[in-house]
């Protein structure tokens, strides 16, 4: 997913749009920034070896970069919650060419979105954060074999190695929105595309490197302005760094993270074109079970409902996936509709509940809206 | 009356709105630098580490918290150069911190701005002021030179901002921080942090996590600030209310001419059958419209005016604080408004007389003076007493409260009161002197004096104006006059060395040690005074310390005031641990005295420190703390030097040259002899009153046209009489002499009358006013020089404006004014 | 016909003045001579607007003709310079005015003072002069008094005295007591001819009062800007 990043990364870094910018605009916009001159950066053109933990650490000599975390909770008294928290990377030049003996002489620069749904409300609870990768302020590296990702006081820090590794994330919002969970890998690490090679247009180049812990249990604290809850519930981890990867003719996505109770995942996610249709390289698979992952045919997306934000953008919050292989039909619906992030990017970014056609609740995910 | 009028309200108005735009590009400036910022992280004289931001960000959570790194450096444009304050910030630490940056949303699309404000994270690249560029003749996308701290850099001028609305902008270099400590070889250093907050805890949990910094209140930092400027636009104020005084006096003597010009027709008027009321009402009436008339053109001069005493304020403010450019005049609906109700008001007052003169006087007697004469000298004894009241009244606030609003209201009521005993002076010089023979003026007898005195009514308002604006010039005079003499004195005092040498850009810049220790081998040398300065935190007041060591044969060079202990024995306790000296006007400002305790912030945390004694400062900016330098090296890490002064050999020349030669391989330093110090000071000093010596012109001006014009009602009403006499057989040259003595003795009486009030005024701005703004103390000295300089103003300025008039007298047929009978 | 041998003592011959009056000119005089002999009282009648009054003030010098001259004891006047002019009238004219012109911020010695003042005299002999003078048209108490505060009879009374108290050889009268009762009227008119005989001035009065023209030597007529008649006897004059 995250295709929508790029949008916000470009966006804020170089036309710094706000909710009045149209989007379309915007994201076209960003094309030649994304898609085009990529000069003097590292690209994604071929699958590569990973390497871990080092891969857990930023990768300064690509363009862009992110942490992206989801996951749906509830609390002991069956409150369901939802949290979104990313950490991403822009690169403003390839080369880190210092003139001056200034540690804050950077092109390296960290934001951060942090968002928090609960049942029954009728407003997320979300923040950003900005900061320069220098004098400490922010960074992803390696301490003692483990990664630490942080902007300021926002943390995501790994703490057991391994392949079922374990993270401790912490962010608090000036909103009052807090978080402070312990994230366990239950399944291993699936790498994306061709072993982690995620091919986004026809140009082998516009790319990313991609893999994502597609379940993690999630167990700690989370509040909102006014009330904290002790929760417990699953989380998903995309990792993904690439220095261009959106063609020029493509608006926006809608992309699935879907958790079924019976311990299967989905991730689909589908390129929007220009003339409104979907990409041929927009992509799902499957992880079983096991961890095993398997690519499936793109399934259908009828969208059932659209909810209207204050800013005026219509989202599709509602609808259902038909699958092509096995004809499977999957429900989804919004925790509650707004869960619009209007920050210095706006797009809709929330919890979904699922169901199968007879209405009985299946599992739950995180659902991407962008370009609309 | 069109330039009477025009010329009370342009120079009211001009130093209204020259004094307005200062203050306001003041404000702006103080909200550009500082913002919404309510609390200052600061340290000693090189910053703060720059770590302790990311321990407040990464680990106190402590958000609404900015770094800065600021100082000054020169730019370097193709159309000149210019030495402009370098403002280093990270802009994503800041968007609820600085107006410019969220007025820079303003400018066109929302998106434009923040994108041209991220632009500033490119490094090397640099915002500045439109008005700047053009100044210096750069354009967006030039490479700039710019020099700080000995070293030309160059930088990319990445975009201007639009200073319409920014005036503080006009002096300013915005830039990433980066960028600044690369500039400013501040890399590891941070000049400030600054915070948001109003949480107590939060402040003291950031005091004991950081027991290196001090957390300084920055409203009282801002206040400090507005304080300092804010005595000084109080004293321009104070000019511009004494012009407003004589410019109303000048309205009401317009006005009361244009009236008395037709006396006769609004006789023939009631003649003819207009009743009274329509009369009167026709006369307020036109007289207002003559009053707008003269006002609008008076406001136009007024803003022409304004520029120029703009200019003159803004170079006062430089000199004496810091740097501040404002090229904008301010006006506001409120000046406007102001300056109108004071000349309507003025002409109402004016008018009101002689339209219910005229209205309600017999037609037959509306040509008689006498009636209103008489009127004129029953209302004396009402005016003196309202004038002693007013005058004890005015003293009794001097004596009873210390403030200094108070001090200025007690000033003005002085002075009012003061003018109001000038009518009845007047009355009583002119019967004196009727008295005496007036054979010199060879021909009129009683005839001078009593014309005079008997028109009472038009001259005394024209005389007191002179006299007031000749007492202004007077008590200004002798102010500034003593304070020149203070401050020469106070520099012969403490200019002691012979040669001073500091770093060209700051005084915060340390010495290079190498040149440090060649003025230690230098043989030649006799006597050293090694000197470090810093800002500190003293009692919650920002202070510069002055650490100071002096050796050899060189001498001390403060004046210490106060004489409870002996000047030796305060020498011996400040040399003690923990012992300071501080400047007069910190003592005033802190309400401090010697013998009493300061506590500082220091390196290691607060500390407390013995007063030593209070010595003499005409420095204008922060007080001033003296400390010995080993004191200071207990408290301060820093072991760097920002002066050295030094003296030679008596008066050798060679002497001199080998050690300007000596300092010739540092180009960052600057030398300058004691002379050189002292010219440059008073030079400044000079320049700083430049505006008081227009002022004064200005006043003196208002009040030349004041006589003119009571003057020229004079001879108007006067023409027949002057026709009998011409009849009787006075030749055209006696009836000149006959108006220049009248004159002539009028001035020379305003000029008199002058004398006791200007005395005053300087009395009360010298110990009660000057002290009360800037806590300067200063020698009072009258010279007779100023005095008799007044007293020939008041003559001079008189008998010009009696030139015109008598010319016309001279011309004037007799056969006409008799036949209009 | 009190006609001496000597030459007049006041000689104007085709004396012509215009004022400005609206667009054009008005003229006033159209050629007036005349001749006054020393000691003589000559009165001027004529109608309003006749030129009476600009003639006296050209006589006095207050005023320049269009053309003509005028000679008073030999010298021409016209001749003479401005500030010349002033002193010879300060020295030599008295004038007394219809409505006193009196100045209004003098007291009424002090009225009289001023042309003994105007010639130099000393300040004491000046005071005491003008003192006998008031005391001789019967205001010696009323010396402190201001202009103002004097009725119209005491004005005119004072302005006789200043007119007088230098002795001036000619004295010029504007229909002196035009602005008094008859009964005062005359009796000033006897103080004025007892003070003008007494040194034997010239006088010239402009009247229309028969009773006034009755006190003088001759009477001229002023018609039309021209001597109608200058040389009839009181009784003629009234009868004409």
């Amino acid at each position: 997913m995250k295709r929508l990043i790029w949008a916000l990364i470009s966006i804020v870094l170089v036309s710094c749009g706000d909710s009045h910018v149209d989007n379309a605009t915007a994201v076209v916009s960003l094309h030649s920034e994304l898609g085009g001159d990529a000069t003097g950066y590292e690209r994604a053109c071929a699958p590569r070896q990973f390497s871990f933990p080092q891969d857990h650490q930023a990768h300064p000599e690509f363009r862009n970069e992110w942490w992206y975390v989801t996951g749906n909770l509830s609390s002991r008294d069956a409150v369901k919650l939802g949290f979104h928290a990313t950490f991403f990377r822009i690169a403003t030049q390839p080369y880190e060419e210092t003139i001056s003996n200034s540690a804050w002489e950077t092109s390296q620069f960290y934001m951060a979105h942090f968002a928090v749904t609960r049942q029954g409300d009728n407003q997320l609870y979300a923040d950003e954060r900005f900061a320069r990768a220098a004098v400490g302020l922010a960074g992803a590296e390696l301490k003692d074999g483990l990664a630490d990702v942080w902007l300021e006081d926002w943390k995501f820090t790994q703490t057991v190695a391994g392949s079922r590794p374990q993270w401790h994330l912490q962010l608090d919002a000036d909103n009052g929105a807090a978080i402070d969970l312990t994230l366990t890998a239950r399944k291993p690490r699936v790498l994306q595309g061709v072993d982690g090679y995620s091919r986004k247009s026809a140009d082998p180049c516009n790319a990313s490197y991609y893999y994502a812990y597609t379940r993690l249990h999630a167990e700690g604290e989370i509040s909102t302005a006014n009330d904290a809850y002790s929760v417990s519930g699953s989380a998903w981890l995309d990792r993904e760094w690439s220095s261009s990867a959106l063609a020029e003719n493509q608006v926006g996505w809608d992309w699935f993270a879907l958790q079924f109770d019976d311990g299967r995942e989905v991730m689909f996610y589908q390129l929007r074109e220009t003339d409104g249709s979907a990409s041929e390289f927009s992509s799902a698979v499957e992880i079983n079970q096991k961890g095993e992952r398997q690519v499936i045919p793109a399934p259908q997306l009828v969208i059932d409902r659209w909810w209207e934000s204050d800013s005026g953008a219509s989202y599709p919050v509602e609808g259902r996936l038909i699958r092509a292989d096995s004809n499977e039909i999957i429900k989804f619906s919004p925790l509650i509709d707004n869960q619009e992030l209007n920050l210095t990017v706006r797009y809709w970014e929330g919890a979904i509940e699922l169901f199968n056609e007879a209405g009985t609740a299946i599992g739950h995910g995180y659902l991407e809206l962008t370009g609309y | 009356m069109f330039v009477g009028l025009t010329l009370g309200v342009a120079v009211v108005f001009s130093v209204d709105i020259a004094n307005q735009s200062a203050k306001r590009a003041f404000a702006l400036s103080l909200d550009s630098i500082t913002g919404r910022t309510t609390h200052q992280i600061v340290g000693g004289v090189s910053g703060i580490d720059e770590g302790i931001y990311t321990q407040l960000r990464t680990r106190l959570g402590v958000r609404q918290s900015a770094p800065v790194v600021e100082g000054t450096l020169t730019v370097q444009g193709p159309d000149g150069s210019e030495s402009l304050q370098l403002l280093g910030i990270d802009i994503f630490s800041e968007p609820m911190f600085r107006s410019q940056l969220s007025s820079l949303q303003d400018v066109g699309e929302p998106g434009d701005a923040t994108r041209e404000s991220l632009a500033l994270l490119e490094f090397g690249a640099v915002f500045t002021g439109n008005s700047t560029a053009a100044r210096l003749g750069l354009s967006i996308g030039d490479t700039v030179k710019v020099k700080a701290g000995g070293a030309t850099r160059a930088v990319k001028l990445a975009n201007v901002i639009d200073t319409t609305h920014q005036a503080a902008f006009d002096s300013m270099v915005m830039t990433d921080i980066a960028t600044a400590q690369w500039l400013l070889d501040m890399s590891g250093r941070l000049s400030r942090i600054d915070l948001i907050t109003d949480n107590p805890a939060q402040l003291e949990e950031i005091k004991n996590t950081f027991s290196e910094v001090s957390i300084a209140d920055a409203s009282r930092r801002n206040n400090a600030l507005v304080q300092m400027t804010g005595a000084f636009h109080t004293n321009l104020l104070a000019m511009s209310l004494l012009a407003l005084l004589v410019g109303a006096f000048l309205i009401y003597n317009t006005v009361t001419l244009s009236v008395l010009q037709r006396r006769m027709l609004f006789g023939q008027l009631r003649v003819a059958g207009v009743d009274r009321q329509a009369l009167a009402s026709a006369i307020v009436i036109e007289v207002l419209a003559f009053t707008l008339l003269g006002l609008v053109a008076g406001l136009l001069a007024g803003y022409a005016l304004g520029g120029v005493l703009l200019n003159l304020v803004t170079r006062t403010i430089n000199d004496l604080y810091f740097t501040l450019e404002v090229r904008q005049l301010n006006v506001s609906v409120f000046n406007v408004l102001k300056i109108t109700v004071m000349a309507v008001l003025a002409a109402l007052v004016a008018v009101a007389v002689p339209a219910m003169e005229a209205a309600n006087s017999p037609p037959v007697t509306l040509t008689q003076r006498s009636a209103l004469e008489s009127k004129t000298g029953r209302l004396l004894p009402w005016l003196a007493t309202g004038g002693c009241a007013l005058g004890v009244l005015g003293f009794l606030m001097l004596w009873l409260s210390a403030s200094l609003l108070m001090a200025f209201c007690a000033l003005f009521m002085i002075v009012i009161g003061y003018s109001l005993l000038i009518p009845g002076s007047l009355y009583w010089a002119a019967r004196l002197t009727g008295k005496m023979s007036f054979s010199g003026a060879g021909v009129t007898g009683n005839y001078p004096m009593r014309s005079l005195s008997a028109s009472l009514s038009r001259v005394a308002v024209a005389v007191t104006a002179l006299a007031v604006a000749v007492s202004a010039t007077a008590g200004v005079g002798i102010m500034i006059g003593s304070f020149r003499a203070s401050v020469a004195d106070w520099l012969d005092q403490t200019l002691q060395a012979d040669f001073y040498v500091r770093d060209s850009e700051s005084l915060d810049n340390a010495l290079p040690q190498e040149f440090v220790d060649a003025v230690d081998s230098l043989a030649i040398v006799t006597g050293k005074r090694l000197s470090r300065m810093f800002d500190v935190d003293a009692g919650g007041t920002p202070a510069r310390l002055l650490a100071l060591e002096l050796t050899g044969d060189m001498n001390r060079g403060l004046s210490l005031i106060g004489h409870h202990t002996s000047v030796d024995e305060q020498w011996t306790q400040w040399s003690a641990p923990d012992s300071l000296f501080i400047s007069e006007p910190l003592a005033w400002q802190l309400a401090l005295n010697a013998g009493e305790k300061l506590s500082i912030t220091t390196e290691n945390g607060v500390r407390d420190f013995h007063i030593a004694g209070v010595f003499t400062d005409y420095g204008a900016g922060r007080g001033l703390i003296i400390m010995p330098m080993a004191t200071m090296h207990l408290h301060w890490q820093d072991r760097g030097l920002s002066s050295i002064g030094v003296s030679l050999n008596a008066g050798s020349v060679d002497d001199a040259d080998r050690f300007r030669r000596l300092v010739k391989p540092w180009p960052q330093l600057l030398v300058r002899s004691d002379g050189d110090i002292r010219e440059l000071s008073m030079r400044i000093f000079d320049q700083t009153f430049a505006i008081t010596h227009i002022l004064r012109l200005l006043t003196a001006g208002v009040a030349f046209v004041g006589i003119l014009s009571a003057l020229l009602a004079l001879t108007l009403e006067r023409r027949h009489e002057f026709a009998v006499l011409r009849a009787l057989g006075l030749t055209p040259n006696e009836m000149r002499r006959v108006l220049l003595s009248q004159t002539a003795w009028m001035g020379l009486i305003a000029g008199l009358l002058a004398l006791p009030l200007g005395i005053l005024m300087s009395g009360i701005l010298v110990a009660v006013i000057n002290r009360r703004s800037f806590g300067w103390t200063m020698q009072y000295s009258v010279s007779t020089g100023v005095l008799w300089e007044s007293v020939a103003l008041a003559f001079i300025a008189a008998l010009l404006a009696a030139i015109y008039p008598a010319w016309r007298i001279g011309r004037m047929l007799p056969t006409q004014a008799l036949r209009q009978r | 016909m009190n006609q001496t041998s000597l030459a007049p003592y006041l000689n104007i011959h085709g004396l012509e003045k215009s004022y400005p009056a609206g667009s054009g000119y008005q003229t006033v005089l159209r050629g007036v001579s005349l001749q006054v002999y020393r000691g003589e009282r000559l009165a001027l009648l004529g109608q309003s607007g006749s030129g009476k009054s600009t003639l006296l003030n050209l006589i006095a010098g207050i005023d320049t003709p269009d053309s003509g001259g005028i000679t008073v004891d030999g010298v021409s006047i016209g001749l003479l310079t401005e500030k010349d002019r002033t002193l010879f009238r300060r020295r030599h004219i008295g004038f007394i005015y219809q409505s006193f012109n009196l100045i209004q911020t003098l007291t009424a010695l002090e009225n009289v003072q001023l042309p003994l003042q105007l010639n130099g005299a000393d300040r004491r002999q000046a005071a005491e002069q003008s003192a006998r003078m008031l005391d001789r048209v019967g205001l010696g108490a009323r010396g402190d008094a201001f202009a103002d505060q004097l009725s119209g009879g005491e004005q005119q009374r004072v302005a006789i005295a200043r007119a007088m108290v230098h002795r001036p050889a000619l004295v010029l009268a504007d229909e002196h007591t035009g602005n008094l009762d008859a009964e005062t009227g005359a009796s000033m008119m006897g103080l004025f001819n007892e003070i003008a005989e007494e040194t034997s001035q010239t006088v010239v009065m402009v009247t229309h009062s028969s009773a006034v023209a009755a006190t003088a030597n001759r009477v001229a007529l002023i018609t039309d800007g021209r001597i109608a008649e200058s040389d009839l006897n009181v009784s003629d004059a009234l009868a004409w």
